[in-house]
């Protein structure tokens, strides 16, 4: 009886699996392929593309300029990137539609916070829409082999000081170390990325 | 006769003020969690429930909203009941409350005041806009989200839903 209850277990702990791959995301799993991306005009008027990116992680955050919610990672972003500078590449998409989104204002906000990382602008929504990004901001973090390793949150709090898990330097850490990812997916909250209809 | 028509001006104009005034005053905006909703929606049992979960930082929200605020005027004599569901953060419910005020939402409005994770978790999905449609018989209908990319909703799409839930009585 124990030895059944015990298989029993032992199935149901195979079948259930140790992550939940996909199951926020509509369109990509955790382990997937990172979709590439080319000639996406950057800020400071250079082209960039998806070939250029040599470190061995890469973090994708979709953003925007005026979602409140991706306003307050804004800071987090750039100590993130100067913290993982060298190692990590970090590249900021923004594909909304809206004028207060478009590449002039994009230009302007990045002068006035300093960014210290790329701040593209997608008109197609293309990089968004093969990432399945539902809302900025949301975070992609790709291995050196360029699979999807982590996608979700930054971290547990749109309040800096009420952080208390931050999921993407938790990833980012472990896979610098040659370790498991322990967090693959997690829910992000922000603001809903609008993609054109067709 | 000129005094006769200057008073019936002056009492006109009165009591448009306090008409507009009511009509404001009936916008209410309550604070509350995902249980206290969950427990409004059952005492609906019998109606046809839309939920319209939107922020004050949601654009595309904020757009498609005057819909509701139409569907509450045309069908609430139909049985449906139109619940607005703000996920802003508390500290920015003047906001949210002021836009109500301005769409005359004149229905049941709360705001949730809990981690997002909570309300995801209840209807499972994770952005904003999403409408959840709740049949007379009190369970989930049909729910849309942006969560695809490729699938996402607008109100065209939640009334050619509603429209045969309404027609049936």
């Amino acid at each position: 009886m124990i030895r059944l209850a015990s298989l029993v277990v032992a199935v149901a702990a195979f079948v259930a699996g140790p992550s939940m791959a996909g199951e926020f995301n509509k369109v990509v799993s955790i382990g997937d392929k990172a979709p590439t991306f080319e000639k996406l005009p950057n800020v400071d008027d250079s082209m960039l593309n998806s070939a250029d990116l040599k470190n061995d992680v890469v973090v994708v955050i979709v953003t925007c300029n005026k979602c409140p919610v991706a306003v307050a990672y804004e800071d987090r972003m750039i100590a993130f990137t100067k913290k993982f500078k060298g190692k990590v590449d970090v590249v900021a998409v923004n594909v909304n539609a809206a004028e207060a989104d478009g590449p002039d204002k994009m230009k302007e906000r990045a002068k006035e916070k300093g960014f210290n990382f790329p701040y593209v602008y997608d008109a197609s929504q293309n990089l968004a829409k093969s990432l399945g990004a539902k809302v900025t901001p949301e975070v992609f973090v790709f291995n050196k082999d360029r699979k999807i390793v982590y996608m979700g949150a930054f971290d547990d709090n749109i309040k800096e000081d009420q952080v208390k898990s931050k999921y993407l330097e938790n990833t980012v850490e472990a896979l610098l170390a040659g370790k498991k990812v322990e967090l693959a997916e997690t829910k992000a909250f922000g603001c809903g990325v609008g993609y054109n209809r067709k | 006769m000129r005094t006769a028509i200057r008073l019936f001006t002056l009492l006109g104009l009165m009591i448009s003020m306090s008409a507009l005034r009511a009509a404001d005053d009936e916008v209410v905006l309550k604070v509350g969690k995902t249980a206290d909703l969950v427990k409004y929606i059952q005492a609906q049992k019998g109606k046809i429930v839309i939920m319209d979960f939107w922020g004050d930082f949601c654009i595309p929200c904020k757009k498609e909203f005057p819909n509701l605020v139409r569907l509450h005027n045309q069908h609430a004599k139909d049985g449906l009941v139109c619940v607005s569901v703000s996920v802003d953060l508390i500290e920015d419910k003047d906001k949210a409350l002021k836009f109500l005020k301005d769409k005359k939402a004149t229905f049941h409005n709360i705001l949730l005041d809990e981690e997002p994770d909570v309300w995801q978790t209840k209807w499972k999905f994770i952005a904003v806009p999403a409408v959840v449609v709740y049949g007379r018989d009190g369970e989930i209908a049909k729910k849309f989200t942006y969560d695809d990319p490729n699938n996402q909703f607008d109100y065209q799409d939640v009334e050619k839903f509603l429209k045969p839930m309404l027609e049936k009585k």
